[in-house]
């Protein structure tokens, strides 16, 4: 990053072949929009691009791109407001399409159903605390880098989300009784 | 339910980091029953089972369209680098330096220029002004020449003596009436006028052509002291010829040997 900052362009390839993935994998559990999700990444590396001359070789740079990969997300969030950001869109069809040949994949494939809902249901900041550790493998100092909080409040937000889409699964389930 | 208290503990039990003595406390805390396994079992199989969530990957058009930017801002990096190079080269030592001196240059002709613009269009203001007073006299000296009466013509004549460079006009107006006006007191005012404007080679002949036309003895006397004080030596034989006339003014005959005297010495 700090070639890139001295005006080496090309670097910046590098970065987007290593970073791209996981960024879009971010924004895509957050939106479950392949094209908003696309945007995103590409506005991360758009950000780069206009701030490169603030970097500063103090912390990771992990931490720094999902820094802007999280103030992105939220001035997303922000414009488009009066749409539902999480659109609930999940390709259950293709789930259900698939020749579901026993029972236990049947009540797997419910199972997952009812966790994406719950998750989807999570408060944007649990959610974002979540993701980050559990699928992007931060620790949680990282994490606290991130979001600009403290680790312990890292903690608490992923023992609560967990704890909330638990009693959101056992709801969806009583409710399908 | 596990208490608040415990988050550390379970945490660090759900995303493997989990440190050898954190182990031993969380067995501890499970013998004693202050926290439930099944409670913490149930946790860590949906942390689990998230990662069996549907995922999705990125198109190609994520790809395409990074690159595409990357060729814009490298195209608009290296026109920004060629005028800050450009710039460079413009702003050496010996330019600055060159440039330098003839902004300054510029700058005093500037202030020059504005310092003394106003003077300049004052001065030509008043030279303009001048110009008009002198063209306003002049229409009303001519107009009150041709005036019946004596004191207006006479006025007409000392109107002349303030315009300070007479043309032709005047001059021919201011000979006209010494040769032709009827009044003696105009006639003198208008020889008193002509040699004001003796510097007009046209008023000095007129003054020295004039002596033989002139009859009356004043008149005579007035253009003697004219030529004198002009030192007209032209005048000489002018003046001569009139001495010759028999009918002469005894007093006049004195002055213009006077005169004649006073102009060949």
């Amino acid at each position: 990053m700090l070639k890139v900052k001295d005006g080496d362009l090309d670097k910046l390839g590098l970065l987007f072949e290593r970073y791209h993935r996981r960024l879009y994998h971010f924004f895509y559990r957050l939106t479950h929009r392949r094209d908003v999700s696309e945007d995103l990444v590409q506005g991360v590396f758009e950000r780069i691009l206009k701030y490169r001359n603030t970097y500063t070789d103090n912390g990771s740079f992990a931490t720094w791109i999902f820094q802007i990969a999280r103030n992105l997300h939220i001035d997303h969030y922000r414009e488009h407001k009066k749409e539902k950001q999480t659109d609930h869109f999940t390709d259950w069809e293709q789930l259900e399409g698939t020749n579901l040949e026993s029972e236990q994949e049947q009540q797997e494939s419910e199972e997952l159903k009812l966790l994406q809902q719950a998750m989807d249901e999570l408060e944007d900041t649990k959610k974002q605390t979540l993701i980050l550790s559990r699928y992007q493998g931060f620790k949680y100092k990282e994490i606290a880098d991130i979001m600009d909080c403290t680790e312990s409040a890292v903690k608490v937000r992923i023992y609560r989300a967990i704890r909330e889409m638990e009693a959101h699964i056992n709801k969806l389930k009583r409710d399908q009784l | 339910m596990i208490e608040e208290q415990y988050i550390d503990l379970v945490t660090a039990y759900l995303d493997g980091s989990i440190t050898q003595e954190q182990r031993v406390l969380l067995d501890e805390l499970i013998d004693e029953g202050d926290i439930d396994i099944l409670d913490i079992k149930q946790m860590e199989k949906l942390y689990n089972q998230l990662g069996q969530l549907q995922d999705s990957q990125p198109t190609n058009q994520l790809r395409d369209n990074f690159y595409a930017m990357l060729e814009n801002e490298r195209q608009a990096s290296q026109k920004a680098s060629k005028i800050i190079t450009r710039l460079t080269r413009f702003f050496t030592v010996r330019r600055i330096q060159f440039w330098g001196a003839a902004a300054a240059i510029f700058l005093v002709g500037m202030l020059a220029g504005n310092l003394l613009t106003p003077f300049r269009n004052y001065r030509h203001q008043m030279n303009h002004l001048s110009s008009q007073v002198s063209k306003m006299r002049e229409v009303m000296m001519l107009n009150l020449l041709d005036a019946s009466s004596p004191s207006d013509r006479l006025k007409a004549v000392n109107i002349s003596t303030d315009i300070k460079s007479a043309d032709d006009q005047v001059i021919e107006a201011l000979l006209k009436t010494l040769n032709n006006d009827p009044n003696v007191n105009v006639r003198l005012a208008s020889i008193e006028a002509l040699v004001r404007h003796a510097n007009n080679p046209k008023a000095r002949q007129g003054l020295v052509e004039a002596i033989s036309k002139q009859t009356s003895p004043q008149i005579q006397v007035a253009l003697a002291d004219a030529m004198e004080a002009l030192q007209e030596k032209k005048s000489i034989d002018d003046l001569e010829k009139l001495l010759h006339q028999k009918q002469l003014d005894s007093n006049v005959r004195d002055k213009l040997q006077h005169t004649i005297a006073a102009l060949k010495s």
